[in-house]
């Protein structure tokens, strides 16, 4: 245990600087560094994080099953009396709305979770130096293993509900919907980043969250089809408004392959790509610029 | 040269630490000059030609805050239709100058709300310096840390392994410190209890322990023991002198006289964010007693 100062010095010659500066982005290099050596913090906050909300009891894990197949069936309800179908025969439609709202499910929750991750820090926050990216990253981590467990309840409903319709089509095109859940999960952590930042200027941001994040979900293909708006679909002429809107492209690519298991438009790929990378990025940007204040703010 | 060298405010010394040559200058003053009786106290440690621990540079941080408690967006267009501007400048810390050779372990006094944890926090890299620049050789390992336990629904085990990772080591490093910090907190059964139902000497044990195992070069104190009982303490001090051979500096925020008089050998004495003396602790804390006796009116700053 006793080291002399001279083994010291040479063992951890680690050299910080400090210089002034509030705002303005950190050297990139050493900061992803720091970040990716880290992580087992932010994957341990994560966990600790679920421990505590008892997600890894029995019940826990059915609550993150049947909260969101609750959720598919209130919207099933009303699409149902809505449109004026018959329950009997909405098998199908129960299916496409478990599919879309589940996905949606993790952006909502990753995104309301990283809006109050730096505000609820705390101690954290304010007592331990460390790059606060990991912050919205743990929340984001966190929103995918709740996210997880619906997986399987979607294929049960899928292979109970959805036999002899396009919604029950199987096939190798699904594994491509791994591609969009991979941009989905890249689009939350930026828009998680981002709102982690906003909420700690003004703590008001996230009541405005869920309205914003729901209106939003209407205007995507999470319960309805994109094929509608695809080329060769009757609302062709808006496809490229439409992907303007990056769930149009997630949350449809993810739809498409996994109802009717066919690869999905390669403009979805493409746009849900740009749309994923420039959030993410300027994201992280934007929190990586304001972080140093922090400390001071919560 | 020489008379700047030794002169009150240790910038020119600070400005080339990694230069031999400058540093064999300041011996050659400190030779010529062996009681200087300006306030800086003569460090034997710093004879080798180790660049500084810890070194502070002019530094000054001014928190910007806004006027409401909880910022929002409301408030935000209310002002701006108003034309308001809700900042409010905290002038925390002004011009400080502090250089922390290899060996020191630096008490940090002065009254409430005079800058001594924002010190400890600039140092920690928690704060961002709003001018001037510090330099840190080595791995801090502030006690800041876990004084009131990240998550309290955690048990005390599992805040430790939160700390530990939050503080850059690796899993196995904080599997293999986290018997011996249960065992040097010695709260029992409480340890795999959550952090809620801890008392708050608890919380300090726990904190303490975890600051000391982190193998730190430069340990931070800010307040940690005040909460401890009699028998913790003298346990602590025993811990820290140990720790002191193999970590480079320490600091210690107190308002226990007694200890900063007892652990440390350098102190500075900061108040309303000015550096007021650096000199050894006896002398420091005289002068902050006296200072705190007679008031700050008969008490002109230019004097020091």
């Amino acid at each position: 245990m006793v080291k002399t100062v001279g083994e010291t010095s040479v063992a951890r010659d680690e050299l910080h600087i400090y210089e002034a500066g509030r705002a303005g982005l950190p050297r990139i290099g050493p900061y992803v560094r720091d970040l990716v050596a880290r992580w087992p913090f932010a994957a341990e906050f994560s966990r600790s994080s679920i421990r505590s909300a008892h997600t890894d009891t029995v019940f826990g894990r059915l609550w993150l099953i049947i909260n969101p197949t609750l959720l598919a069936a209130v919207y099933f309800v009303l699409i149902i009396i809505l449109t004026d179908q018959e329950f009997s025969k909405g098998g199908p439609t129960l299916v496409r709305i478990c599919c879309g709202l589940f996905l949606y499910t993790l952006l909502q929750s990753a995104v309301g979770a990283g809006a109050g991750s730096v505000t609820g820090g705390g101690a954290l926050i304010s007592r331990m130096a460390f790059p606060r990216l990991l912050m919205p990253l743990a929340a984001v981590r966190t929103s995918f293993f709740r996210f997880l467990p619906t997986i399987p309840v979607f294929f049960l409903l899928k292979i109970l509900l959805a036999r002899n319709s396009p919604e029950g089509a199987w096939g190798w095109e699904m594994l491509s919907a791994m591609y969009f859940l991979v941009l989905m999960v890249v689009f939350s952590a930026g828009l998680a980043a981002l709102m982690g930042a906003v909420q700690v200027y003004f703590r008001d941001a996230s009541s405005f969250l869920p309205y914003f994040l729901r209106i939003w979900m209407y205007l995507s293909p999470v319960l309805w089809s994109g094929a509608k708006y695809s080329p060769g679909g009757s609302g062709e002429h808006l496809f490229g408004l439409m992907l303007a809107n990056p769930m149009f492209s997630i949350c449809g690519g993810w739809g498409q392959a996994l109802l009717e298991a066919q690869v999905p438009l390669w403009q979805l790929w493409l746009a849900g790509l740009a749309w994923s990378v420039v959030v993410f990025v300027a994201g992280s940007l934007v929190f990586m610029s304001r972080e140093r204040d922090f400390a001071v703010r919560v | 040269m020489i008379s700047l060298s030794v002169s009150k405010k240790p910038t020119v010394e600070v400005a080339n630490p990694g230069n031999s040559a400058s540093t064999a200058v300041n011996q050659a003053a400190d030779a010529v000059n062996p009681a200087p009786d300006n306030g800086i106290r003569r460090r034997d440690k710093l004879v080798s030609s180790q660049p500084p621990a810890v070194s502070i540079q002019d530094l000054s941080i001014t928190y910007r805050t806004t006027f409401e408690k909880v910022p929002t967006l409301r408030s935000a267009v209310v002002r701006l239709g108003r034309g308001e501007r809700a900042v409010r400048e905290v002038h925390a810390l002004q011009h400080l100058s502090v250089d922390v050779p290899v060996g020191t372990s630096l008490g940090i006094i002065g009254a409430n709300g005079a800058g001594k944890s924002t010190l400890v926090r600039a140092v920690a890299g928690i704060l961002a310096p709003s001018s001037g620049r510090i330099e840190v050789r080595g791995r801090i390992s502030s006690l800041l840390a876990l004084g009131v336990g990240f998550n309290p629904k955690l048990t005390g085990r599992e805040n430790v392994v939160l700390g530990g990772l939050a503080q850059g080591m690796s899993r196995a490093q904080v599997a293999d410190r986290a018997q011996a910090i249960a065992e040097f907190a010695d709260i029992g059964e409480f340890m795999d209890m959550p952090l809620i139902t801890y008392s708050s000497g608890m919380a300090t044990r726990l904190a303490f322990a975890v600051g000391v195992h982190m193998d730190p070069d430069i340990l931070m104190i800010d307040e940690a023991l005040s909460a401890g009982d009699a028998q913790f303490k003298v346990k602590a001090a025993k811990k820290m002198e140990e720790l002191m051979e193999s970590a480079r500096a320490m600091f210690l925020v107190s308002h226990s006289l007694g200890s900063v008089r007892d652990m440390c050998n350098d102190c500075i004495w900061i108040h309303k964010g000015k550096l007021m003396l650096h000199a050894e602790p006896q002398k420091c804390i005289d002068a902050y007693t006296k200072f705190l006796e007679v008031g700050e009116n008969a008490f002109t700053m230019d004097d020091l």
